[in-house]
């Protein structure tokens, strides 16, 4: 027997496959899953004087041990706004972990210094810094209205003549700017809607789809401390043809009549305290009535109801909503194509 | 009543044949089968923490008995039913009686050519391609606890290494006069799995494992095979929309020869797998994709030399599988961990009425703690039992050198057999560093009768079992686990055919290892650090008499239990006093 022959083969084989094997390991890294936590390079900013208005960045850089899930926040010292940035590595890149200026969390920042914390989670080790925004970011999109100067002219207004209704520009509690809308009150007889705003819209050079165009509001509600029951705000967006506002013994605009093309969608419930906001995709509108293709097409959009509505407390609805005023203000109404105003 | 109604049925059709058999010549029927009655009685023993929850001691049995009934309705052709009685003690006006048609099978032969198989098969195939490894923590055992061993196999169907698969099956052979001197061929294709309802619209499909070989004796002397086998699911039979594919192909080449005296069967193999998962929409057949594919080779030289007059025997071998070898049909376990059913002898324990762990005596005593299903992925395993090879020879990742001898003194006083291998991984498991086995069992034993000159038969065998898994590297990563296993075992022949026995068995395991969480995809999920440091024991002694060897009465007393340093983990110790009375024809 060729007994060399026999040997040779085999262990040939045998390195072959090890050579072979190009993988590191199967599964997860043990030392990830159980190896004790260490920071290798603290956190440090690549600037600590941004100016988002002339297109500044901030970037963070951080080394540790071991891949972590880590979470950086940058909050406002006068505005209170927050920014969070969070992820899964072992270290933070200065160019793919970087803030433009934007927020997670209304209201926006100001020129004002921001405190930075870098937390690791299950690990107490908490890394700080700070920076000072000279300058805030402008929001790129379709202004509606930030009613800086007032109820826009062409804007329809309407409201119900019950009390305490506000339906106008107020100073009091702006989420940018110094105005805002103020739409609420308090319903004495049993009807839901309080009273609304319509704009006239011309969108006719948006080129995106409906998936890809976004309506950003502010909507603020509960300064009190009280939110009424069941309040919320509805929106309609109508791609009507039709004169804006032919018929000037209606109540509010006429593109919004039952055999048009409108398309709805209700920010339901409004329930919590002060500002959020909020973004929608025109993709997720239902249709209210059709009178058109029934296609959602951003460029025909020709204009914009903002209504307030809430549950009454008349024939015992919400009868708890009787001492309660209706909030549901908005502000920085504005269009924005391919993301939310504040993925920007 | 509805119990009864299969075995009726059964049992008319069984008697219409034989009554066709009378009268005609050529068939034939006849019956066989196997009997048990079976009693134990378990009782606390000492515990480091009280137990007033459980009972202080419980006894069970029962009788049961497997009719075998054989027709031959023609010439080389055989109908087989095995009809079961079981009635449990304590049974009564038919509580606890059941009567099951437990298995059915056709087989015969065509034309003299084909030989056929249909309903209940025992098939084997390669040690990497279809086969049933044995159970944890068996080897080395000899008749100590055969009792136990013959029952766990019997109910689960294991004979020898095959797997009891419900299907169809043909092998034919043909012989020529130049150049190949046979060619054999096998086929088969049976259900491992029928379709199961999850939920009301959730069903997994059939699993379907098939499989074909082809034999070639070259010449005298050289074999060559070639196998292939497939565990897959029918995605149309189930609503789940993913089923598995698992082919693996393998092929062999054995030659045999002499030098000097001894004779030598030198065998290389190699083989391929892939598994992969189909994700299939039903409402748009076709639109298929591959996800979660996993594929592998493995690689075996064996050498085997035995002398010519077979005193001693030795075989060395070098073996690669890769970590993504994948066979459903050789890397199923007997022992199935996922802990679907609880320990049949005091599962909970302590006042605490924790679970307890399973232990060395459970792997004998809870029949039901086994598997008879093929799995598409790799089981759970203890690595306190079974580290090195828990998958056996498939078992991926593993590369190294094995080797095994046995023998005999002159005299045959003396019996010993030494088993082992070195190993290593081929990848690391969530860290790069690789893990290194090693495992040796040895087995000695020493006839009495021989060496004393009695004319009736005693003997002492004592067997040492190691295993010992390291990693070194990261700390936070590393390996050290060590597990021993000692088997003594007496047997003296006191009178005519009955013989008093007694046995020690512990298991102790000390170390740490990481065990692998897996997704229902096969997918390594993540790994959870376990440190062992227990002794597990069994201490028996009984009475054994032989009518036969496939008919005996057995009266076996055991302690056992199990301690662990570990705070949080009670020590218990239960007894068990066990008749049974087997006749298998």
């Amino acid at each position: 027997m060729r007994t060399v022959q026999y040997f040779l083969f085999p262990l040939a084989l045998c390195i072959g496959f090890y050579a072979c094997s190009t993988e590191e390991f199967e599964g997860p890294s043990i030392v990830n899953l159980l190896g004790a936590f260490a920071v290798v390079d603290s956190l440090e900013l690549t600037t600590a004087t941004p100016d988002f208005s002339a297109g500044d960045q901030v970037g963070f850089s951080a080394t540790f041990n071991k891949d972590v899930d880590w979470t950086l926040r940058i909050e406002g010292t006068a505005s209170g706004s927050v920014k969070l940035i969070s992820g899964y590595s072992d270290a933070l890149e200065p160019s793919a972990v970087k803030w433009n200026g934007n927020t997670s969390q209304v209201p926006f920042f100001t020129t004002e210094d921001c405190t930075v914390e870098l937390t690791i989670l299950d690990e107490p080790d908490t890394m700080r810094a700070q920076l000072t925004v000279l300058g805030t970011r402008s929001y790129e999109g379709i202004p509606v209205a930030d009613f800086e100067g007032g109820i826009p002219e062409e804007a329809l207004v309407f409201h119900q003549f019950s009390q305490n209704m506000t339906f106008d520009v107020a100073q009091d509690a702006p989420l940018m700017g110094a105005n805002y809308f103020k739409m609420g009150g308090r319903m004495g007889w049993n009807e839901w809607m309080l009273g609304q705003i319509d704009l006239p819209l011309d969108l006719s050079a948006v080129t995106v789809s409906a998936e890809n165009f976004y309506l950003n509001l502010g909507v603020l509600s509960g300064l009190d401390g009280a939110l009424a029951t069941d309040q919320y705000v509805n929106i309609l967006l109508s791609e009507s043809p039709a004169a804006f506002n032919d018929d000037l013994s209606n109540n509010g605009a006429d593109v919004f009549q039952t055999d048009m093309e409108v398309y709805k969608y209700q920010i339901r419930p409004v329930d919590w305290l002060g500002w959020q906001y909020v973004s929608i995709p025109y993709s997720a509108f239902d249709v209210k009535s059709q009178g058109g293709d029934n296609v959602r097409t951003p460029a025909d959009i020709t204009g914009i109801r903002l209504q307030c509505q809430s549950c009454p407390s008349a024939n015992a609805n919400c009868p708890e909503n009787a001492d309660v005023d209706v909030r549901t203000d908005i502000d920085f109404v504005m269009f924005t194509e391919n993301s939310s105003l504040l993925d920007q | 009543m509805n119990q009864m109604r299969p075995f009726l049925l059964v049992f008319l059709g069984a008697f219409a044949a034989s009554m066709s058999a009378l009268g005609q010549s050529e068939e034939t029927v006849w019956f066989d089968g196997a009997s048990r009655s079976f009693f134990s009685r378990d009782a606390l023993g000492e515990s480091d923490a009280p137990d007033t929850t459980s009972a202080r001691n419980l006894s069970e049995g029962y009788n049961l008995l497997d009719l075998n009934v054989h027709i031959a309705p023609a010439e080389n052709l055989e109908v087989f039913a095995q009809l079961r009685v079981r009635n449990s003690f304590g049974g009564f006006f038919g509580a606890g009686t059941s009567v099951d048609v437990r298995q059915l099978r056709a087989s015969g032969v065509i034309k003299n050519k084909v030989r056929f198989g249909v309903g209940d098969l025992y098939l084997k195939q390669s040690r990497f391609t279809l086969f049933n490894p044995d159970e944890d923590l068996s080897q080395g055992e000899g008749e100590a606890f055969r009792a136990y061993r013959d029952i766990l196999r019997y109910e689960n169907f294991y004979e020898g290494n095959r797997w009891r698969l419900q299907g169809l099956q043909a092998d034919f052979s043909l012989q020529f006069d130049r150049t190949i001197r046979t060619l054999e061929f096998d086929g088969f294709i049976t259900r491992p799995r029928g379709s199961e309802s999850l939920t009301n619209t959730l069903f997994i499909p059939d699993m379907l494992f098939g499989g074909g070989g082809v034999a070639a004796q070259l010449n005298q002397k050289t074999r060559a095979e070639i196998n292939w086998v497939n565990l897959f699911e029918v995605p149309a039979s189930g609503t789940t929309y993913l089923s598995l594919r698992n082919p693996v192909l393998r092929g062999s080449v054995s030659r045999q020869g002499e030098v000097g005296d001894w004779k030598v069967d030198r065998t290389v193999q190699g083989g391929y797998s892939q598994r992969h998962w189909l994700y299939s929409q039903l409402n748009e057949a076709g639109k298929d994709s591959l996800g979660y594919t996993t594929e592998g080779v493995f690689f075996e030289w064996k050498d085997a030399w035995m002398r010519s007059d077979s005193s001693f025997q030795f075989h060395v071998g070098l073996r690669h599988v890769d970590p993504g070898f994948r066979s459903g049909g050789a890397q199923t376990r007997r022992l199935d961990l996922g802990g679907n059913v609880p320990l049949a002898v005091y599962p909970n324990y302590t006042d605490a009425v924790l679970s307890r762990p399973m232990a060395m005596f459970d792997l004998l005593a809870s029949d039901g703690l086994y598997n008879q299903m093929l799995s598409g992925t790799l089981m759970d395993f203890n690595p306190a039992f079974s580290n090195v090879q828990p998958y056996g020879d498939a078992t991926p990742n593993r590369q190294g050198l094995f080797f095994g001898a046995q023998g005999q003194s002159g005299d045959a006083t003396f019996e010993y057999g030494l088993d082992g291998g070195v190993y290593r991984e081929v990848i690391g498991q969530g860290i790069p560093d690789l893990r290194n086995f090693a495992q040796w069992a040895l087995r000695l034993t020493w006839n009495a009768d021989r060496a004393l000159s009695w004319n009736k038969a005693a003997s002492l065998s004592v067997a040492y079992d190691a295993e010992q898994t390291t990693r070194s590297g990261e700390e936070v990563a590393a390996v050290d686990l060590n597990r021993s296993l000692l088997h003594a075992f007496a047997n003296v022949e006191v009178a005519e055919r009955l013989f008093v026995q007694a046995s020690i068995k512990q298991l102790d395991a000390q170390g740490r290892e990481f065990l692998t969480e897996r997704t229902d995809l096969g997918e390594i999920r993540t790994f959870n650090q376990v440190d062992y440091d227990l002794t597990d024991h069994i201490l028996s002694a009984g009475m054994w008499y032989a009518f036969s060897d496939a008919v005996y009465a057995n009266v076996q007393y055991s302690g056992w239990g199990a301690s662990f340093a570990q705070p949080g983990a009670p020590d218990f110790n239960y007894r068990r006093l066990m008749f049974v009375f087997s006749v298998r024809v």
